[in-house]
């Protein structure tokens, strides 16, 4: 006989109590958050706005050279947001992300705790929407936190103004700080087809440091792929192929069918590597 | 195992499997499944076809354009994704554009890079040129004096349609004569309009260009494709649109203002084409005006030597050692001492004194020109 049937009860309903969704889901942002490491993060990820723009400020930059946006930071601070989220994409930010995701199963896997977890009276299907809404809120956080250290590190150094689009068309601040809330929520997006992919590592593994470090290749092998040019039909299809898709955000005319369709490729990996992750916790034999 | 659970284990797995496959559907069918590739229209010849595009009423659209050219060159250094309206960007590779036209007077192109834009705006007498990544803004007067002397500006003309497949289309279609074959080929899709396809095929087999397909909106008779092929089965330059809409534009794309704290300057290439590393732009002087030798589809450019000795494709490395370096390398040097550059389409000769020949044309069209028109 094999442990699964033991382990069948994954199909059996257990008895519902109410509000036990609710103080789990509560309980394991309490954790995500409340985790030294996790906070430590956030507090590296909050210092690269900061950074730069002090660089800035210290240093005026020579157009055209260093990344996108640096030289219009000293022009408006706003730009220093799109600057951090253009230097936080193709690392800092992949790389907290993957980190908790990668934790999110295989690290109570790994200290035995995971058991326990299964107790509580939600099915294992909630117990996998509550670490994904888990993830998600840490994603959510990371890319509020450079958003909003930007604003307020902009702010403070150059001062907030209209906004000249990369159509050179300009808008009114308040139209520049709409469209900057909606890069923050695109890149959030844009992100989460990789927590996803986390998540799904995450449940193949007891050892939380490899789920973490597949996590974050997954994201390098895309961005890899995505510099070969001889693949470029692949191009569109890719994890990370559109996550500086929020330059279209930055228009005259915003292309909402394209930022649709990007966060469409976005979602659907999501989907796929959440349903990945659901099969297999289901599947699974917890016996540490 | 019970032969329950496992069927229970199998159920379960299917779900990723069916959602992996339902996503793979969304992504693949809306390109195949809206039409048929090659839509069934009524038969029209390809003199009726040319007519009815002298003749289309459209004068304003707008849409996403796609420019590809594969000819076999490597993407230069410092040519790559940035958006940048100079040529050094278009000659590999492939690239997005959004274009808004509204009759001959106001027409607006929005060279497309990840973060960044190169956008070209023309409104009655103005043009207007602005590079994100610079923050450059070019302005100059179109028909005035100043702007026609200096040729080498976009601002000889303002009619910017010239960059759009409706140009390339006119260009093409421009070259018939009577060495020219044209007929009509299976209908297509493109930017999800039902298309003809007018093919014109040169007899003088002295060109490059085998033939030359223009994709032909079937009810708005307007050129929504130009595909230039070469001896490869692929297309060696490609300009069409991936989305067109014929309502016509919002006055206000056409109105540019400067942003605050932007330098503009006259010199509309100045502002958008890269700089090299000590700030200098490439437009060095030379000793006379480029000439174009020869007629019809073994028509050769000749551009004459510049002041300083050197070539004017260096014009085409953004004055940068390294993309110098590149091209070097794609020239072979003849018996002679001149040297060629062989392309998929265009072959490049430049004489031992400096000066260029470009042409869609066999290297011994392009020798012979040279040595016809000795400096």
């Amino acid at each position: 006989m094999s442990s699964s049937d033991v382990l069948a009860p994954a199909f059996v309903a257990p008895t519902r109590y109410r509000g036990a969704f609710g103080r789990l889901y509560r309980s394991e942002v309490r954790l995500i958050l409340g985790r030294r490491r996790n906070v430590a993060m956030l507090v590296v990820l909050s210092i690269v706005p900061l950074l730069i723009g002090i660089a800035v400020k210290v240093s005026t930059p020579r157009g055209g050279d260093g990344p996108q946006f640096l030289g219009q930071i000293t022009g408006n601070g706003l730009f220093l947001v799109f600057t951090a989220l253009t230097v936080g994409m193709p690392l800092f930010l992949p790389l907290v992300v993957g980190v908790v995701a990668g934790d999110s199963v295989a690290g109570e896997a790994g200290l035995g705790t995971l058991r326990y977890l299964l107790t509580v009276p939600v099915t294992r299907s909630r117990v996998l929407i509550v670490k994904t809404l888990g993830v998600l809120t840490f994603t959510a956080t990371a890319v509020l936190v450079v958003g909003l250290m930007g604003i307020l590190a902009g702010g403070i150094l150059f001062g907030l103004h209209d906004v000249t689009l990369l159509s050179g068309d300009t808008v009114s601040l308040g139209n520049g700080l709409l469209r900057t809330l909606g890069v923050i929520a695109y890149v959030i997006v844009a992100l989460f087809g990789l927590a996803a992919g986390g998540l799904f590592v995450s449940t193949l593994t007891e050892n939380a440091i490899a789920a973490m470090a597949t996590t974050v290749g997954i994201a390098v092998l895309s961005l890899l792929l995505d510099a070969v040019p001889q693949l470029s039909g692949l191009h569109p299809y890719l994890l990370t192929h559109n996550w500086l898709g929020f330059g279209e955000l930055l228009r005259g005319q915003v292309d909402t069918g394209a930022l649709l369709s990007w966060s469409g490729l976005h979602l659907a990996y999501a989907a796929v590597f959440l349903s990945l992750a659901w099969a297999r916790l289901s599947t699974k034999d917890v016996t540490g | 195992m019970t032969p329950r659970a496992a069927m229970r284990r199998r159920a379960t797995w299917s779900v990723p499997v069916a959602t992996a496959a339902v996503v793979t559907l969304a992504a693949v069918l809306p390109g195949t499944a809206s039409a048929a590739a090659h839509p069934t229209l009524p038969a029209r010849t390809a003199a009726e076809l040319l007519a009815a595009v002298q003749t289309s009423a459209v004068t304003a659209l707008s849409g996403t354009v796609v420019e590809t050219a594969r000819l076999g060159l490597p993407t230069l250094p410092g040519a790559g994704d940035t958006a940048a309206l100079s040529p050094q960007t278009l000659i590999s590779g492939t690239h997005t554009a959004r274009v808004w036209v509204d009759g001959a007077d106001k027409q607006r192109i929005a060279l497309l890079g990840q973060l960044s834009e190169a956008d070209a705006v023309h409104n009655g007498n103005d043009l207007w040129t602005y590079t994100s990544s610079t923050q450059q803004v070019g302005h100059t007067t179109v028909g005035s004096a100043a702007a026609s002397a200096k040729k080498d500006t976009a601002g000889e003309k303002g009619d910017l349609t010239k960059y759009t497949p409706l140009g390339a289309a006119q260009q093409a279609l421009a070259a018939i004569d009577p060495s020219t074959a044209v007929t009509v080929d299976r209908t297509a899709r493109v930017a999800g309009h039902s298309a003809y396809t007018l093919v014109l095929t040169p007899r003088d087999n002295r060109s490059t260009v085998r033939r030359i397909a223009i994709a032909i909106d079937a009810t708005r008779s307007v050129p929504l494709r130009v595909q230039v092929f070469g001896a490869a089965k692929a297309a060696a330059f490609e300009i069409g649109f991936t989305h067109v809409s014929f309502a016509r534009p919002s006055a206000s794309t056409f109105q540019f203002t400067p942003p605050a704290g932007s330098k503009v300057s006259s010199d509309l290439l100045g502002a958008t084409a890269p700089r090299s590393a000590d700030g200098a732009t490439t437009s060095a002087g030379s000793t006379g005006s480029p000439k174009v030798l020869g007629t019809g589809w073994t028509s050769v450019l000749e551009l004459p030597a510049s002041k300083d000795g050197s070539s004017p494709v260096s014009a085409l490395t953004g004055g940068s050692h390294r993309a110098g370096e590149v091209v070097a390398k794609l020239f072979t040097t003849l018996p002679n001492g001149d040297q060629l550059l062989r392309s998929a389409l265009l072959n490049v000769l430049v004489t031992q004194d400096g000066r260029t020949f470009v042409g869609a044309v066999t290297p011994e069209v392009l020798e012979q020109t040279a040595a016809g028109h000795a400096g």
